[in-house]
């Protein structure tokens, strides 16, 4: 195969810096100060603080949750020293199958959504910390493919598919729905499919992918079930179902469980995505706080959580964010947009269009002048990773905490600040002023 | 005649793999029937079934005619069935009953009246069919019924701890199971709470029931009309402006979302089934009839489990299917069943050999280590018979052999399948060649839904007819080309997403008989590939065409402004296919591209669509295959003919869509 | 905080051809969401409120490839609307545009709703898709097509239907009221013989529009017609000048609005100027008619919902409301996320 395989040896520039931010009017979530922290992370891969104490410049849920602890302590947040070798983030999920080093899955970003090196560095930093990569939904890139730690995916238009792709990796990943277009399918732009995205999805060049909004064969729940088994009986690997945080998530989570995954991975609302229909991304969808907070109650209600494990995905941005999510009920969390970004990414909402000046989301083309350089973007989702565990573990050490597995769950040691009362009651936490 | 107890608990522990622990039941359904009504419900304990007796008592005075009854001695959860004969006008009690269960839940009690028919009679619970069955004694109770209803459960938006969770769902003389997830329920449960309804479980299941007892009983609506009310199927053609209005005012009735349901009702003078599903088809159904019964069923193996030489068929999407205890087959459930059916029987079935595994006390996976274990010993052939519902069969094997089914395989036969050859002598369920990427797949029979999906190397043979979205997101690459041949019809969104691969319909039963052999919507999204169908396809049924009175009122505007000629437009309103295609052969240029917006988007481009005799590329593509499905079927004869002296419709994408790459734009 | 965000006029701009090369595309973007209530700050409740995706148990479906019926019926199956919008405010613009646009709306089969114009400048096929609004304070059908009435409380209704000879009303007549709840009021005007009430907000009010539609909608389903609750006989048309796009259409149908009256976000998204010419603002109508029906679309084939007036209309399930107090959430009848 040609492409970015081959890439890595062409006489391209490398690219090894950040662009400069841009400059911007409109709101966005991912404000300068969380880039800004994200890359210091992934430059050097030490902590740079505990408390996030600008988390009220938006209005998400989840920044409006505070560690009582937080609460009661001065100071400015940041913080230089590196918490006790002690404390542990290391993970068992699914049912025992798999160890992470960190409670950390690098989520589910295409080869065609990102170009290449992108994914090469996203599998090979899995490797080198002990997590795991999703792959996504547009086959296997070969370079990935000599990665362990991956996830294969399995979605409605079964891209690049075959038994001997299912069987590489540690598990398969049925990807139902996706938090940025709850009820809509994947969609690679016809722009970006390229000669060597035709070859490994197998699809017409210049054509949009396009996947099924439903997957065909599963209706219903007992299909689901069904496609569970399939997999299971095909590879012998755990398999996780991921699903976007909707109306019903609380009882579509225990029915994946009951069903016999292993894992479910819940997609908030405003996550990161290549390609969605505005009216959709911004229409539909629970975020992930109260997505999260709501399944594992159900789960524990039906006697399902033990042992199945519930990754947090959309808009996790701090090891603050996954200390929270964790204490709401999740095991793990997805990171995509945070590692786009300690690749570089500015965020300037062009990838669908094949035009990325960070070089992450661009369209392959045959002899570019300017590749992201492979062994700096693995660094630094190598350093990203390392940074925030140490972030992780020292909001651990502040709330008393030993290992990360203690967290989970603890929705007391959270409180709600300016919430309304129905949040508070889904959360299940309690509100202040 | 009757049928016993048994037979429902045989056909429902068939698909036990289907349903969990979470509910099941049945409902018994005589024409004989009570001399009053039996109100019979769920409580905690007597003290509890007393309480809802005096508020019965309290509503229909001196109607109650005695004290409840417990029905079994075991629980569930703590649970217990009880029996009260009462005798009132089924208005009256029908109100006593929806102020008595509102009033229970009110109260705080944990109970509920579940079913109050003089010729329908409910038996549920929690745990699998065989439990229920168990526990209500059914099996020692001598209990005949002229209709049969069975469910086990896989709850989906509801918990299942409780007994009134459970199908099937009851109201006066109707009874119904169902699977489905209906996502018009917030309008139909507005609709029921606007007319009367006070009480609900809160599962879109006992909506639709109580959607078919309202319509019927005290709208007095005929079943038929109520189905087609409820199924809501989609129509190519504009209905009467009478079923408009229908629709329109109960237009809460409609339903939408997936779903399929049997029903049993009495209406005193007979004894009905009808079955009906979605207009998408996104839950299976099948029916079939023997010489002494009807049937309707999710999966085949269960019919099969019944009665082994049943003609079974499918109900198209959208539509239903209606019989009765005097009167047999009302309406099939589709047109043209006759053919349809005829072909599930026509290929007799060849012997399995002497040492071929007997599949009858196994499940998937014993099965399937079975063959696995053959084909590593060596054999290049495997046998297997007595095949009733297993699942993946052939998943996971990747060495080249034949294997040879006898019987009805469960869905997702060789799904993956990478190099078997695989001969099913009988019909295939839903979901067979899932990502197939080499081998063969022969069926001597029908297949159903979602065969061949992202099929991408080998061949499928497919003797009879196949059912909703085949050969859906077929592809091809390098060298690998799939080809799907299917001797009889299809339904709707045949290559739907079609990205490569070759297809072909050949109608073989239906050369007599002008009819379509496909349904609508196919080659939607289709993007590459080839499609050959037999015959003459109208060209509204490819792709997806815009309502016919959008169309209509845009041009009816144009003539308004005097840029179409009344003449023009009444020319067109008497054209039955208002494809983009037909518009372009009555209208100027500048107006069938004005009128194209309405057909046309960047993601619905249109197909290259020929009617013609297959010419020297199109054989040379087709016929190496066409010959082999000839040769396995015992077809070459036919086969020839049709290829030599039949048009075919061929549909594939226009290739200018396809070389075009837009660059990227900067900034 | 404008109501107009930048990004809704972006979108409307975009579908309407304005902006962009892909008119009538819902346009796609990249990227997580910076939608309301969680990082743009809310104006209206329906900030707060969410459609639902359908998976798992419920397939979504496609409206590319597969059919989605947006078509609406008001007065009894009697007007068919090809989708759940009517266009107003047409009687502020420049009048050789006001035809033109009529018959845009007429070819889309969309709704047109006319204050002070006569009768007689409409042909008459058109005349049946433009509800003519009677002059304020009078109760008079006017010929040929659906009648607005404006009423703005049940004493100016007592005294109308005292004044005028209301006994040979027959025909489709709508009553047009402020944003008020209030059971008695709409009880007079089903009894009056309306057949379409449009809540105003513009008319003013003391509710927000999303809480009067919702309450009404429960009112009429309470109330009987000829046996059968009025709601089903009585179409229910949301009205306010702040409908924005095509997801505020669609959730107010959720909450009980068959179809809805759009004032503004129509000129802003053709960039209404009086010195475009008719025939572009003509297009660019259109286009932003197919778009918003497109977009309406993709929001029902995401909720697994393939028909608007049966399954959408009043599916409050099929909606969640993120942090709004509880109060609110129960007289709207839509869950809290994550209950």
């Amino acid at each position: 195969m040609t492409g970015p395989a081959s890439v890595v040896g062409s006489k391209a520039i490398l690219v090894e810096r950040y662009l400069p931010l841009p400059k911007k009017n409109a709101r966005e979530f991912w404000t300068e100060r969380r880039i800004e922290h994200i890359r210091y992370l992934a430059s050097c891969g030490r902590p740079l603080m505990v408390w996030d104490r600008c988390k009220s410049d938006t209005s998400r849920v989840l920044d409006r949750l505070h560690f009582q602890r937080e609460l009661e302590e001065d100071g400015e947040g940041e913080c230089s020293y590196q918490a006790s070798d002690s404390i542990s983030v290391s993970s068992r999920i699914c049912h025992g199958r798999l160890w992470l080093e960190h409670p950390i899955y690098l989520g589910d970003m295409s080869f065609g959504a990102l170009s290449g090196v992108p994914n090469i560095a996203i599998a090979r930093a899995a490797d080198l910390t002990g997590t795991l990569a999703g792959i996504g939904e547009g086959g296997l890139h070969p370079e990935v493919g000599k990665c362990r730690r991956i996830a294969v995916q399995w979605a409605s238009a079964r891209f690049g598919l075959d038994l001997d792709v299912l069987r590489r990796g540690e598990a398969v990943v049925i990807k139902i729905g996706q938090g940025a277009k709850p009820g809509i399918g994947g969609h690679l732009p016809s722009v970006k499919v390229v000669e060597i995205i035709s070859q490994t999805r197998r699809i017409p060049v210049g054509v949009d992918a396009i996947s099924p909004a439903p997957h065909h064969d599963i209706y219903s729940i007992e299909d689901l079930e069904q496609r569970i088994w399939a997999l299971k009986e095909a590879t012998g690997k755990p398999v996780l179902v991921k699903v976007a945080a909707t109306n019903y998530i609380p009882y579509i989570a225990s029915g994946v469980a009951r069903m016999g995954a292993d894992g479910i991975i819940i997609d908030g609302q405003g996550a990161g995505t290549g390609a969605a229909p505005a009216v959709v991304r911004d229409n539909i969808g629970l975020p992930i706080e109260l997505a999260v907070a709501s399944a594992d109650a159900m789960l524990r209600r039906e006697g399902l959580r033990e042992g199945f494990t519930v990754v947090a995905a959309g808009r996790v941005s701090s090891a603050e964010d996954s200390a929270k999510l964790i204490a709401l009920g999740a095991d793990i969390v997805s990171i995509g947009t945070a590692a786009l970004i300690a690749m570089g990414c500015i965020m300037i909402h062009k990838c669908h269009l094949g035009f990325c000046p960070a070089l992450i989301t661009n369209k392959i083309i045959d002899e570019p002048k300017k590749i992201l350089s492979l062994e700096t973007a693995t660094r630094w989702v190598v350093n990203l990773v390392h940074g925030w565990s140490s972030e992780l573990k020292l909001i651990l050490e502040k709330v008393g905490m030993k290992r990360v597995e203690e967290l989970r769950g603890r929705r007391d040691l959270l409180v709600g600040r300016g919430l309304s009362d129905s949040t508070l009651k889904v959360l299940e936490v309690r509100g202040v002023n | 005649m009757p049928i016993p107890s048994r037979i429902a608990l045989n056909a429902i522990e068939c698909v036990r793999y289907r349903g969990s622990k979470m509910g099941a039941g049945f409902a018994c359904i005589n024409l004989r029937g009570e001399p009053t009504a039996k109100v019979k419900l769920f409580t905690q304990s007597e003290n509890d079934s007393m309480l809802i007796y005096r508020m019965l008592e309290e509503r229909l005075p001196g109607r109650a005619a005695a004290k409840p009854v417990p029905e079994h001695s075991q629980d569930f959860y703590s649970i217990s069935s009880y029996t009260i004969p009462v005798d009132a006008e089924y208005e009256d009690l029908w109100r006593a009953v929806q102020e008595v269960n509102e009033a229970i839940w009110r109260d705080g009690l944990k109970g509920r009246i579940y079913s109050w028919g003089r010729h329908v009679d409910v038996f549920k619970g929690v745990g699998y069919p065989f439990d229920v069955y168990e526990i209500f004694r059914l099996g020692n109770r001598d209990l005949d019924g002229d209709l049969w209803l069975a469910h086990t459960r896989q709850p989906t938006n509801s918990p299942g701890r409780f007994p009134f969770w459970s199908h099937p769902f009851a109201s006066g003389e109707w009874a119904i199971v169902h699977n489905g997830d209906i996502s018009s329920f917030g309008s139909n449960i507005e609709l029921l709470r606007s007319i009367g309804y006070k009480s609900f479980v809160g599962t879109d299941s006992e909506v639709i029931v109580y959607l078919l007892d309202y319509l019927t009983s005290f709208q007095h609506m005929n079943v038929q009309e109520v189905a087609k009310i409820l199924c809501n199927k989609f129509t190519l053609d504009v209905p009467d402006q009478e079923f408009i209005k229908l629709l329109y005012k109960w237009r809460g009735a409609r339903l939408d979302g997936p779903f399929s349901v049997i029903a049993g009702f009495c209406d005193g003078h007979d004894v009905y089934l009808l079955a009906f599903a979605d207009r998408f088809k996104f839950r299976p159904i099948i029916v079939g009839e023997d010489e002494n019964y009807v049937y309707a069923a999710s999966e085949e193996a269960q019919i099969r489990t019944i009665s082994a030489d049943a003609r079974v068929w499918t109900i198209e999407p959208g539509d239903y299917f209606l019989a009765s205890q005097k009167h047999g087959i009302i309406y099939p459930g589709r047109t043209m069943y006759e053919k349809y059916c005829m072909l599930a029987s026509a290929t007799k079935p060849h012997s399995p050999d002497e040492e071929s595994i007997d599949a009858s006390n196994m499940n998937y996976r014993m099965l399937n280590q079975a063959i696995h274990e053959r084909i590593e010993l060596g054999y290049r052939r495997v046998d297997v018979k007595n095949v009733r519902g297993q699942r993946y069969i052939g998943v996971g094997i990747d060495k080249p052999a034949t294997l040879r089914i006898f019987g009805t395989p469960g869905n997702c036969l060789g799904n993956l399948n990478s190099c078997l050859d695989i001969e099913v002598f009988g019909n295939v369920q839903d979901d067979v060649a899932d990502v197939m990427t080499g081998g063969r797949i022969i069926v001597h029979g029908d297949a159903r839904d979602v065969l061949a999906q992202a099929f991408q190397g080998g061949a499928i043979y497919v003797r009879g007819n196949a059912g909703n979205r085949c050969g859906i997101q077929m592809r091809e690459y390098r060298d690998r080309r799939p080809f799907l041949i299917i001797g009889g019809r299809v339904d709707d969104y045949l290559a739907e997403y079609m990205a490569g691969g070759v297809i072909a319909v050949l109608g073989l039963n239906y050369l007599d008989i002008e009819t379509e052999i496909v349904g609508n919507c196919i080659a939607s999204g289709m993007v590459g590939g080839k499609i050959y169908v037999r015959g003459d396809v109208s060209s509204s049924k490819i792709g997806l065409t815009p309502p016919r009175l959008d169309v209509l009122q845009y041009l009816r505007g144009l003539v308004l402004e005097g840029r179409l000629s009344e003449g023009k437009y009444r020319e067109i309103t008497s054209i039955g296919d208002l494809s983009l295609h037909t518009l372009k052969k009555f209208l100027p240029q500048e107006i069938s591209k004005q009128v194209s917006k309405l057909y046309l988007s960047k993601y619905w481009k249109e197909l290259v669509v020929e009617t013609r005799l297959l010419n020297e590329h199109d054989l040379a593509l087709l016929q190496p295959h066409l010959q082999e499905f000839g040769k396995f079927f015992n077809l070459e004869r036919e086969v020839r003919r049709v290829i030599e002296e039949e048009h075919f419709t061929i549909i594939y994408p226009k290739t200018e869509a396809v070389t075009k790459v837009e660059e990227p734009e900067e900034g | 905080m404008s109501v107009w965000r930048g990004d809704i006029v972006a979108n409307l701009r975009t579908l309407a051809g304005v902006e962009g090369k892909t008119p009538s595309e819902p346009p796609i973007v990249s990227m997580g969401s910076v939608n309301p209530p969680l990082i743009e700050a809310p104006c209206f409740i329906l900030d707060h409120i969410i459609s639902d995706g359908a998976q798992v148990t419920r397939p979504s479906i496609d409206p590319y490839r597969e059919p989605t019926e947006t078509e609406v019926y008001l007065f009894g199956a009697g007007l068919r609307l090809a989708m759940p919008i009517i266009i107003s405010g047409l009687n502020d613009i420049e009048p050789k545009h006001v035809s033109p646009l009529i018959h845009s709306c007429f070819r889309m089969g969309v709704g047109v709703h006319l204050e002070g114009s006569t009768a007689e400048e409409i042909p008459v096929d058109v005349r049946r898709f433009v509800l003519l609004e009677a002059e304020h304070n009078t109760l008079r059908e006017i010929d040929g097509g659906p009648t607005i009435i404006r009423i703005d409380d049940r004493e100016a209704l007592v005294k109308l239907m005292k004044t005028s000879d209301a006994t040979h009303l027959s025909g489709q007549l709508a009553a047009r009221v402020p944003s008020t709840a209030e059971p008695a009021f709409y009880s007079s005007i089903v009894d009056a013989g309306f057949r379409v009430i449009i809540v105003d907000e513009d008319l003013g009010g003391e509710e927000p529009l999303e809480i009067a539609l919702s309450e009404v909608d429960q009112v009429l389903k309470g109330l009987k017609v000829e046996g059968t609750p009025a709601r089903y006989e009585v179409g229910l048309l949301a009205a306010a000048s702040r409908i924005r796009s095509s997801s505020d259409v669609f959730k107010l149908g959720g909450l009980g609005a068959d179809a809805c009256i759009i004032r503004d976000a129509w000129k802003i998204a053709v960039d209404y100027r009086s010195e475009i010419a008719t025939s572009l603002l003509s297009e660019r109508l259109e286009n932003l008619l197919i778009g918003m029906q497109r977009e309406i679309k993709l929001l029902m084939g995401a909720a697994g919902v393939s028909a608007f007036q049966s399954s959408i209309v009043g599916n409050r399930e099929l909606f969640r409301s993120i942090d709004l107090p509880l109060k609110l959430t129960e007289r709207l009848g839509v869950k809290p996320a994550g209950e």
